[in-house]
Formats: C-alpha cells, sequence, structure tokens
C-alpha cells in the first residue's frame, strides 16, 4: 500500500543501495537519491514506487521497487562519462506542471485537464504520466507523456506488444 | 596474465574462500567457527611447476579440523580446489613414512639412493605421491600411502588427459590451450574478486564470520556476463548499443535493430517497421501477439539468412546465461513490451534457503526517444512471456 511509512522505507532502502555500491552509475558517483513518486496502474491503483537519482538537473538513473520495497530494477540514462547532457531533465519526469504543459501544447488551452498521474502503460517499467482532456463537446481523451514525447492513448485495442493494434 | 599467484598470496586466498564458505554455512560450524590455517604444504606437478597447496586446518580447540587445497596455478580455473572437513593432513609423518618406504626398497636395489629433496606430487591429479630428488634428478616416486613407485608417463601411447589408471601425467601440460586460456580468465576474475579493496585489508587467517558480517553487504560475489567483441572474456565489452524506440510502440522494431546491429546489419527502425508490418514513423502501429514469431522470420530475412532465429515461450533463467555465456545478445518480450538481454548476473552466495539475486542486463528501448540500460532487472518479479534466440548459421 502506498503510505508515507513505505515511501520513507523505500527511500532509506534506495539510498542504502546506492551508498554501498549495489547501483553503479557509469561516471555518475555524484548523483543524489531523490523523493520516491508512487506509480499506478490505469484504474489508479497503486503499483509501485520509482526512486530518481540525478546530477543538477538531470535524471542518470532509477529504481523501481514493488509495494513490497522488493527492487524490480535499477536503469540508467546515464551511460558513460560525459554524455549528462544525454540524460532527460529530472522536471520532465517528476515535475507534474512540466507534464502538464506538454499536454496543453498538444491538447490545446481549452480542453479540462486532470492532473498527471504517474502510472504505466502495459508493463509496470513502461512509465508514463497520463493525463484526461475534457473537451468542451463532451469529449475525452487520454494523453500519455514520457519525457518529452506525447501522444494519445487508444484503449481497448487487441493484445499488442508495444501498443496499438493495426488499424 | 601471471600463471600463478604468488605462494606469499595462498594463505590469504585460502583464508578467505574458507571465511566465506563458513559464513554461508556450506561447512561445519561447530567445527569451522574459530579454525585458524597452518602452514600450507607445496604440491608440485609432474613438471616441476608448483600446483598448489595443501593447507592444514585446526580447529579452535586445537584439533585438526581437515585441510583445504588452494591452487597456485591458473590452470584449475578458481583457487579452491578441495576442502576435506575431518580428514587429517600431517606432512611430517607422511614424509616420515615415505622414507620409510624408500628404505625398505634398498634391498631389492644394487646400489643405495640418496637424495637430498623430498616433494609432494600431484602425479596424477588428485592423486599424490612423495618424490626423492638428487641434485635436482628425480630418483623415486612413491604413491602416498600405497607406497608404490609411480611408473612413467605413457602419453606416447594415449591422448592427452586420458591416462590410465597409474601412471604420472602433467595436468599443465596435456591441458589443451584453449581451456588453459579460460580457467585463466577465470581464476583471474576470481581473484579479482578476492582482492576487492573492501576485502584486502581484512585478517582472514581465522574463520569467523564477524570478520565477513561487516563487508559482506558490500561484496559482488555473483556469476556476472555480458556481450563482449568475442567469447574471448579479455576482449572489451560492452559491445552492445541501446536504441530508443523512435515512437511510442515500436518498441519490437527497437529491439530487432539493436539486434541487428550487434551482428552488424544496420537498418533504420522504419526499414525494420516496414518487415515487421509496424506502420510509419507517421501511423504505427505495435505488433499482436498472434504474430509474435514473424520477429523470428525478421531477423532470418534481415541477415539475408545468415542468422538463424529461434522463438521461445516463457523461458527460464538458464536459457539466457547460456545465450549471453554464447555472446549472443535475446529480444525479450514481457506483456506488451520488447525490449533486448545483453548480460545476467546470479548471486553465487544463498542465505538461510532464500534464492540469491538473479538479474538480467535489459536493453530497453522505453521511454521513447531515449531508451534505458536496466542493470539489473529482477528476474523473479517480471513475467517472461516471449524470447528470441539468433545464432549465425553455420554450414
Amino acid at each position: 500500500m502506498e503510505t508515507n511509512n513505505s515511501r520513507t522505507g523505500v527511500e532509506q532502502i534506495a539510498q542504502q543501495l546506492w551508498e554501498q555500491g549495489s547501483f553503479q552509475i557509469p561516471g555518475g558517483s555524484g548523483a543524489v537519491v531523490g523523493q520516491a513518486a508512487p506509480v499506478s496502474d490505469l484504474s489508479g491503483t497503486f503499483d509501485s514506487w520509482v526512486v530518481p537519482l540525478t546530477i543538477q538537473d538531470r535524471l542518470v538513473a532509477w529504481a523501481q521497487f514493488s509495494p513490497q520495497l522488493i527492487l524490480r530494477r535499477f536503469s540508467l540514462f546515464l551511460r558513460r562519462e560525459g554524455d549528462l547532457y544525454r540524460c532527460p531533465k529530472v522536471a520532465d519526469w517528476f515535475d507534474p506542471e512540466v507534464v502538464r504543459e506538454r499536454v496543453i501544447g498538444k491538447a490545446g488551452y481549452h480542453a479540462d485537464l486532470t492532473a498527471p498521474l504517474l502510472v504505466f502503460d502495459r508493463d509496470p517499467s513502461r512509465l508514463v504520466w497520463m493525463v484526461e482532456a475534457r473537451y468542451q463537446d463532451g469529449s475525452r481523451k487520454r494523453w500519455f507523456v514520457a519525457g518529452e514525447s506525447v501522444w494519445e492513448d487508444h484503449p481497448g485495442m487487441e493484445e499488442v506488444t508495444g501498443g496499438l493494434g493495426r488499424r | 596474465m601471471d600463471e600463478k599467484i604468488k605462494p606469499s598470496e595462498v594463505h590469504r586466498i585460502a583464508g578467505l574462500e574458507l571465511n566465506l564458505l563458513n559464513y554461508v554455512r556450506a561447512l561445519p560450524r561447530a567445527t569451522f567457527e574459530g579454525a585458524r590455517l597452518e602452514t600450507g604444504t607445496p604440491i608440485f606437478d609432474p613438471n616441476g611447476e608448483l600446483l598448489f597447496y595443501r593447507v592444514p586446518i585446526v580447529g579452535p580447540d586445537g584439533v585438526q579440523a581437515g585441510y583445504a587445497d588452494i591452487a597456485v596455478h591458473t590452470v584449475f580455473g578458481a583457487p579452491l580446489l578441495a576442502v576435506a572437513p575431518t580428514a587429517v593432513w600431517d606432512e611430517q609423518a607422511l614424509v616420515g613414512e615415505a622414507r620409510e618406504a624408500l628404505a625398505r626398497q634398498k634391498t631389492t636395489r644394487k646400489a643405495e639412493l640418496s637424495y637430498d629433496e623430498i616433494r609432494f606430487v600431484s602425479y596424477s591429479y588428485p592423486k599424490l605421491a612423495v618424490a626423492f630428488f638428487h641434485k635436482g634428478k628425480e630418483v623415486s616416486m612413491l604413491e602416498l600411502k600405497s607406497w608404490l613407485e609411480v611408473p612413467p608417463s605413457n602419453l606416447k601411447e594415449r591422448k592427452p588427459m586420458e591416462p590410465g589408471n597409474f601412471e604420472r601425467w602433467s595436468l599443465i601440460d596435456e591441458m589443451p590451450q584453449d581451456r588453459k586460456r579460460r580457467n585463466l580468465e577465470r581464476f583471474h576474475e576470481r581473484l579479482e574478486h578476492l582482492n576487492g579493496p573492501e576485502l584486502r585489508d581484512i585478517d582472514f587467517s581465522v574463520i569467523s564470520t564477524t570478520k565477513l558480517a561487516s563487508v559482506i553487504p558490500i561484496l559482488r560475489l555473483t556469476d556476472t556476463e555480458e556481450l563482449h567483441y568475442s567469447t574471448r572474456q579479455s576482449d572489451h565489452h560492452t559491445c552492445y548499443e541501446l536504441r530508443g524506440q523512435e515512437t511510442s510502440v515500436w518498441c519490437v522494431a527497437a529491439s530487432t535493430q539493436m539486434l541487428l546491429d550487434f551482428y552488424r546489419y544496420e537498418y533504420t527502425q522504419s526499414r525494420i517497421a516496414t518487415q515487421l508490418g509496424l506502420g510509419t514513423l507517421q501511423n504505427p502501429n505495435g505488433l499482436p501477439y498472434a504474430r509474435d514469431n514473424d520477429v523470428a522470420v525478421a531477423l532470418n530475412a534481415m541477415s539475408s539468412g545468415a542468422l538463424t532465429a529461434t522463438m521461445l515461450t516463457t523461458p527460464p533463467f538458464s536459457t539466457y546465461c547460456d545465450e549471453i555465456r554464447a555472446n549472443r545478445p535475446l529480444i525479450s518480450f514481457i506483456p506488451g513490451h520488447s525490449r533486448t538481454v545483453a548480460g545476467y548476473t546470479e548471486s553465487l552466495l544463498v542465505f538461510l534457503g532464500l534464492n540469491g539475486f538473479r538479474g538480467l542486463l535489459v536493453y530497453d528501448p522505453w521511454p521513447p526517444n531515449a531508451g534505458v540500460i536496466t542493470r539489473w532487472e529482477n528476474f523473479d518479479t517480471q513475467t517472461y512471456r516471449r524470447a528470441f534466440t539468433a545464432h549465425v548459421t553455420t554450414i
């Protein structure tokens, strides 16, 4: 369950794993463990925690933990020393306001937007922010944001690897 | 790389390996906790090179608790050769018995044998003998305990490494070169772990769990393998590149691109998408489950038949290990997503019945236009649907 206690717990575990060298980031020894963010499925049910590791304003890695605080994966954006500029900005992934702005850029200013929710698309490793847009004509669209990429989701398609069946 | 470790290092390595075994309860703790290592006996190969040390272990009560064989020569592939709890190794007593046995042979010889050096020789590993030398030349070699004269090598009439029941042969000389080279690499890999900064300065001459308790969380006692330029461990790695998926639904195309890139078939994702029926950059789509096998077909077609690809359903961890050891990347399908696998790691320590960590090195094309390298993905918390292996077609 998502609680403040488990948030503190997962941050402590991530910090411990980082300090004892279980997480290795090539050229990223100066990384800082950030605040854990809850990840939900598309229905809003809590699924996991994601903990960012950052250098300055860049996201160099993240770790994902199960609700039982078991490490699921540790993933690197920083692939080698000197490549910091290639890493995404922390705000692109962890600032809901930045996410919201990106959706407005696609959906338009006239749509009514829900608060961004960090979810996963199909598999928990495919993290995305979900924003639902309600338009004046009553129609609704679901937008996904992953870093700088924004796209409209089309739910209810057949089982497909990647997403979207042939249309 | 050096083919031997320094004899001065042997005592420390022996202590460390035994401490690790004791820590994971692979040794009877009542006997070994608090035990210490005595000075080891050097054991030689018939070709004269130092092969390993037999190190007696004395329990906390002062009684011998067994012995350990610790390699000096890299031909073994690992420093710890064997541990014999409860067995007794008394070098002086054995030398005494060997001298008496040689003296008894006097009656059958015309001239008395004189010697100025005695060595323990592994005449047919792991069988031991005591050899007597005079001015550097062997005068007799008696098998341990039976005290029978060990016959010379019969290599001219047999294949290497296939000796008869009772003849001397050299493990160092007869082992094939490629196996020796692999063992050398494995040996040094293990030494590298054992000589890590967290272990270097600890005195391991006494076996005790408390010695390791402070450092065990930071030890990386794992079997780990990643793609290399070739199957030679000394070759550079990581010989693999990440490709971010160019649309939100092209994880299959990006995964296929990574695998083809590894074999130097350079295609754009758009071209691969066309082959797989994944639409265009402007109007992309994913791969329906019913068409999973199209990936295997595409790998074969886009390499003009040079790659033979196979689709596997819910493969076990060992499949990934086997492929990576053979230096071949895999495409891995999990529900709704595709990635590639370029390495694995497995904890070699098992604590209190719990499984050690098993992880995959995943080159994940997600997020779009970026991708991440996941080091590691916990194999036991992920659902694996399909895997695609590919190997170069041989004729």
